[in-house]
């Protein structure tokens, strides 16, 4: 059950503000698909529920130059119907075809998985291994900043009043990347573990890891070892050692053990070094 | 069987069937698909008052004390009901252990502990928030096996005291309080003749039934002395007497009403949250009262299921002959024992699995535990013991290395076989050994296309299924026939979804010869004027209620032959029934239309031959008997049923990743009756089961504590789980004497086999043995890796 709200549905983002401004207790709604769950399990009883799905200023997939810039409002769907997204950043492509399940995938927004920042959130390792940037939008106008900072702890975004307006990635850096996740069944599940790996346009890699710390993780050590050349066996090993000794999973999650999502970590890395094309068929690296 | 009463009028002779008319849809299905079906949150009354409960957050505690104080203030509240409100009223199904809410101790996190009504939801909901409780904690027992030892706390302190309604050779002074003993033969020499003893433990966690509507219950109380009540219940007349039972009163006070349900599966059988609603209804009378669950309370505070730890010492020969066997069952039955005895029995003599063992010493415990109470669940007791027996089988094989189909062949139950409880099995109860055989080669004749980074398996079982039921577990029917010729039917069991209505319509149809537009059938269920149905559980209905249906069938026809009697001034015995109309068996051109006779024939001057055509049926299970409480040997079971079941599967080597192949069954049915309908019951209970295998897994606290009560964390296999799997169901039809035309119950059976398959499959391909469910990813890749398969 729900506790009584005020539904509010703003058309312009200074009409957001102004409701914020008249009532401390609001809550913003995008797709609804974290924030209803909440509201019925009373975990939130907000006094305004602002609906900001009008707000067409945060919609929408362009490029601009040398960047795509992906609306916060953006659903799962539009994501993974997008031809440019699929061709030039794959990984956005392979989460949204992971994310949720079909009908949450046309209801849930990219920035409303992104300012959840729930540890194995789809859009955490991919848009932090592409160096993605956030547009937040304030009273005061727009600003820009990396998503490792707008990002910082679980469930925490840096937000005042602010709404976030889009993600903006760079894609010239980036000239392939790769997405996979890990879950207990085929059907809508959240992620055990996920893994994103980037090959730059400068032949370096980054990789980054999902829910075994806070935010997604990132280890320099690993990326090194990737971007080096002669890639075997041994290589896999080192990496699965550095994992062993840098990353400690919470021994309560109910989703999997701590062991076994750092050997996760290293299978699904694998399995994005076979999708980037640098890992054949043979199975051991 | 010993003592069965043979009949088989049903299979032979007149109402031998080629054919059973088919329907073009089930009978619910417009219904259900325009959302105009009503279920139990869709009723609704002016004035209803909604109850939201209390529940405890330990456990295990003392209640020290409620203070309702701030919770009485909410302005809307009609009334908080809390322990210190009962006085008398207790919940009896066979152990009188359980009362409608706590009183002074709460043994399961999730329990009642107090009700708020209101008309208004969120005003309860407020009121619910300011009520006081003040709890002593104690240690908490999570798993029948902390639960025997010695220094365990007590779930119960004085059960002795406790009314039972059968013996259960409870263990005074301890959480044991189901005592199953089964002893035949003589072990300890079979143990000193035996080549190899091999001994295995099998773990089945506690699981939830997971159905689509959660339960839900409204009453009210029209006089302190009668009560109506809606409920989503498999169990309405059971419910009746449990009531009634619980307030001294007669069952004729108390009416029950249960349309559809979404989904039961066991978990809305004997009763859950029903006694609560009539309890708390009682104390605002002529109002009708709510209890609706939402989904984390339908996971931690209704009925649970399985949670079994099977032990296996079998005694073998070097050729693989079962020799004997002492199997040790344990069971975390949660906080109340009733919905749990007759599984605990049930596991006990099934753990033979269909084998002939001539030496079986079996000790099946039913223990009290902190959990929420475990019922019924599809398969009863049979999922738990063929884990542990389908995958000893499986070892034994492997460690007397041996054909492990030879094994299985070798012992296999046949005709002429005496089974666990003492009964001999005959033809009639059905072919095993071609079901297994039929597995068997399915499995071989597939061809893997294998794929760079996986391996694949495949792994078989064997089942048998039995109902276990009180014995005088009755079902019955009535029949109408209409002025115009048609017919209405009712009768016992109720629709969850199983299509057990249009099941009836068709046996109807053919059982009548009519077509099945004549024939109407009362699909809800109310106490005051529907046929008694003991419970709709076991795999029973099709069988049993079939059986009455049939028995109004016969008497029906005898009626319509006698005004045909009167009319064509012909003898009954030489009239023919022939559906539409009946013939004189001497000369076929001499007949009566059936609709002309069937109310009585009016002729032209208003006269009036004959009577009304509106019979009953009734059937009563022949022959069963209670076991003893010694040896456990006794006409427990009606009937039988076998099955093998198989699977192919695929691993990903890289994250465990178990993807299914090919999921089969072939089971002897006896009689199909609806050949679709059967085949979805058969997946259904394979899926649900697949549930059981990979998956599904109560999880509790440091606490305590329910930590997975919701689909976050509670997984269930979709329909993207069976996206790459063919799925197989072969009939055989080797006809039951009692069952209209030869049919079985076959509702639960697509369970009973499916986890041990999946183990021996992840045998087959990893040559890892798997001994605790679920075998999720995680576990199979772990043991990968413990076992040395992987060189990461």
């Amino acid at each position: 059950m729900f506790s009584p709200f005020e539904y509010k549905r703003p058309e312009t983002i200074e009409e957001v503000f102004e409701l914020l401004n008249q009532n401390d207790n609001s809550q913003i709604v995008a797709g609804g698909t974290d924030l209803l769950v909440k509201l019925r399990e009373a975990e939130s009883s907000p006094d305004f529920l602002i609906d900001i799905k009008e707000l067409d200023e945060l919609k929408g997939i362009e490029q601009e130059n040398n960047e795509i810039k992906i609306g916060a409002l953006t659903t799962i769907t539009e994501i993974k119907e997008n031809k440019l997204i699929k061709d030039k950043l794959y990984a956005l492509y392979q989460a949204a075809s992971e994310f949720g399940c079909y009908e949450i995938r046309n209801r849930a927004t990219i920035g409303g998985n992104v300012v959840h920042a729930s540890p194995g959130a789809e859009y955490g390792v991919p848009l932090f291994a592409l160096e993605a940037e956030v547009e937040v939008v304030g009273q005061n106008g727009i600003k820009r900043l990396p998503i490792e900072e707008f990002w910082y702890d679980v469930g925490r975004v840096k937000l005042d009043n602010e709404l976030l307006k889009s993600i903006i990635i760079n894609i010239d850096k980036n000239e392939k990347s790769s997405y996979h996740r890990l879950s207990r069944v085929e059907g809508m599940d959240l992620a055990v573990v996920n893994t994103a790996l980037v090959k730059r346009s400068d032949n370096k890699y980054r990789s980054y890891f999902g829910t075994v710390a806070r935010t997604p993780y990132q280890n320099k050590k690993i990326d090194a070892i990737l971007s080096k050349e002669n890639f075997n066996k041994k290589s896999f090993k080192k990496i699965q050692d550095i994992i062993n000794e840098s990353v400690s999973p919470r021994s309560s999650s109910l989703r999997a053990s701590p062991e076994y999502k750092k050997r996760m970590v290293v299978s699904l890395l694998k399995k994005c070094l076979r999708d980037i094309g640098e890992l054949g068929d043979d199975i051991d690296g | 069987m010993q003592n069965r009463h043979l009949s088989l009028k049903y299979i032979e002779g007149e109402f031998k069937m080629v054919d059973i008319p088919q329907a073009e849809k089930r009978i619910d299905l417009d219904k259900k698909i325009s959302g105009e079906a009503q279920f139990i949150d869709d009723i609704s009354f002016q004035g209803m008052l909604h109850a939201l409960v209390l529940r405890s957050p330990h456990a295990h505690a003392e209640i020290v004390d409620i203070n309702l104080d701030q919770a009485l203030q909410v302005e809307g509240i009609e009334k908080i009901i809390t322990g210190q409100d009962i006085k008398d009223e207790v919940i009896n199904v066979d152990i009188g252990d359980h009362r409608p809410l706590a009183i002074d101790k709460v043994r399961f996190q999730g329990e009642p502990v107090a009700v708020v009504l209101s008309e208004d939801k969120w005003k309860a909901k407020k009121a619910l928030n300011l009520i006081e409780v003040e709890y002593n904690p104690l240690k908490a027992v999570m798993n029948a096996r902390e639960a025997i030892k010695e220094d365990r706390p007590l779930v119960h302190e004085n059960q002795d005291q406790y009314d039972r309604h059968l013996n259960t050779n409870h263990h005074p002074g301890t959480n044991i309080f189901r005592h199953y003993k089964l002893r035949k033969g003589n072990v300890d020499q079979a143990f000193e003749n035996a080549d190899k003893i091999i001994e295995n433990t099998y773990d089945y966690p506690q699981r939830s039934h997971t159905q689509m509507e959660p339960h839900g219950a409204i009453a009210k109380w029209t006089t302190d002395q009668e009560m109506v009540m809606y409920a989503s219940t498999q169990s309405p007349f059971f419910v009746r007497t449990t009531i009634a039972d619980m307030f001294n009163i007669s069952d004729t006070n108390i009416t029950v009403k249960a349309g559809y349900l979404g989904g039961g599966f066991g978990g809305k059988s004997d009763v859950s949250i029903e006694p609560l609603t009539a309890f708390i209804a009682k104390f605002v009378p002529n109002k009708y009262v709510k209890l609706k669950l939402d989904r984390e309370e339908a996971f931690n505070a209704s009925l649970i299921a399985r949670g079994a730890e099977v032990n296996l010492k079998t005694a073998v020969t070097q050729e693989g002959k079962i020799l004997g066997e002492k199997a040790s069952l344990y069971f975390s039955s949660g906080a109340y024992g009733s919905t749990s005895v007759h599984i605990v029995t049930a596991a006990g003599h099934n753990s033979s699995g269909p084998y002939e063992i001539d030496n079986m010493e079996v000790d099946s415990y039913g223990v009290y535990t902190n959990t929420p109470p475990v019922g019924a669940f599809r398969g009863y007791g049979h999922p738990e013991v063929h884990w542990a027996k389908e995958r000893q089988i499986h070892l034994i094989a492997k460690e007397l290395d041996l054909n492990e189909h030879q094994v299985r062949l070798k012992n296999m139950l046949r005709p002429g076989s005496i089974n666990a409880l003492g009964q001999e099995i005959e033809e009639e109860n059905g072919d095993l050994i071609g079901c297994y055989e039929k597995i068997k080669k399915k499995l071989d004749q597939i061809e893997i296309d294998k794929k760079p980074g996986k391996v694949y398996g495949k792994g078989i079982a064997a089942i048998m299924k039995s109902p276990v039921m009180p014995t005088n577990s009755a079902a019955s029917a009535t029949l109408r026939f209409n002025e115009e010729g048609t017919v209405d039917i009712a009768c016992s069991g109720s629709e969850m979804g199983q299509g057990t209505k249009t099941a009836m319509k068709q046996i109807a149809a053919a059982g009548l010869k009519l077509p099945l537009e004549k024939i109407k059938i009362k699909e809800d269920i109310s106490t005051d004027n529907s046929p008694y149905g003991w419970q709709t559980i076991g795999s029973t209905t099709t069988w049993k209620a079939g059986r009455a249906v049939m028995d109004a069938i016969e008497k029906a026809i005898d009626k319509l032959k006698e005004n045909a009697e009167l009319l064509l001034d012909i003898e009954k015995d030489k009239l023919e029934y022939q559906g539409e109309k009946i013939v004189s068996k001497d000369d076929e051109n001499i007949y009566v239309k059936t609709e002309d006779i069937c109310f009585g024939h009016l002729s032209e001057n208003g006269l009036v031959t004959g009577e009304p055509v509106q019979t009953y049926g009734t059937y009563m299970p022949k022959g069963l008997t209670y076991t003893d409480p010694e040896t456990g040997q006794g006409n427990a079971a009606a009937e039988w049923t076998f099955g093998a079941q198989g699977v192919v599967i695929e691993i990903d080597k890289e994250t465990g990743e178990l993807k299914l192949l090919n999921m089969m069954m072939a089971i002897d049915a006896g009689k199909v009756i609806s050949p679709k309908m059967a085949r979805g019951q058969i997946i259904g209970g394979m899926v649900q089961e697949m549930g059981g295998a990979l998956t599904e897994e109560l999880k509790y606290g440091k606490n305590g504590e329910m930590r997975n009560n919701s689909f976050t964390d509670y997984k269930i296999p979709t329909p993207l789980d069976l996206y790459d799997a063919d799925l197989d169901v072969f009939f055989f039809e080797t006809p039951e004497p009692i069952g209209p035309f030869g049919a079985r119950g076959i509702a639960e059976h697509g369970t009973v086999g499916i986890t041990p398959a999946f183990g021996n499959a992840i045998s087959d391909a990893l040559g890892i043995e798997m001994f605790e469910l679920p075998l999720s990813r995680e576990k199979i890749y772990l043991k990968m890796i413990e076992e040395g398969d992987l060189d990461v």
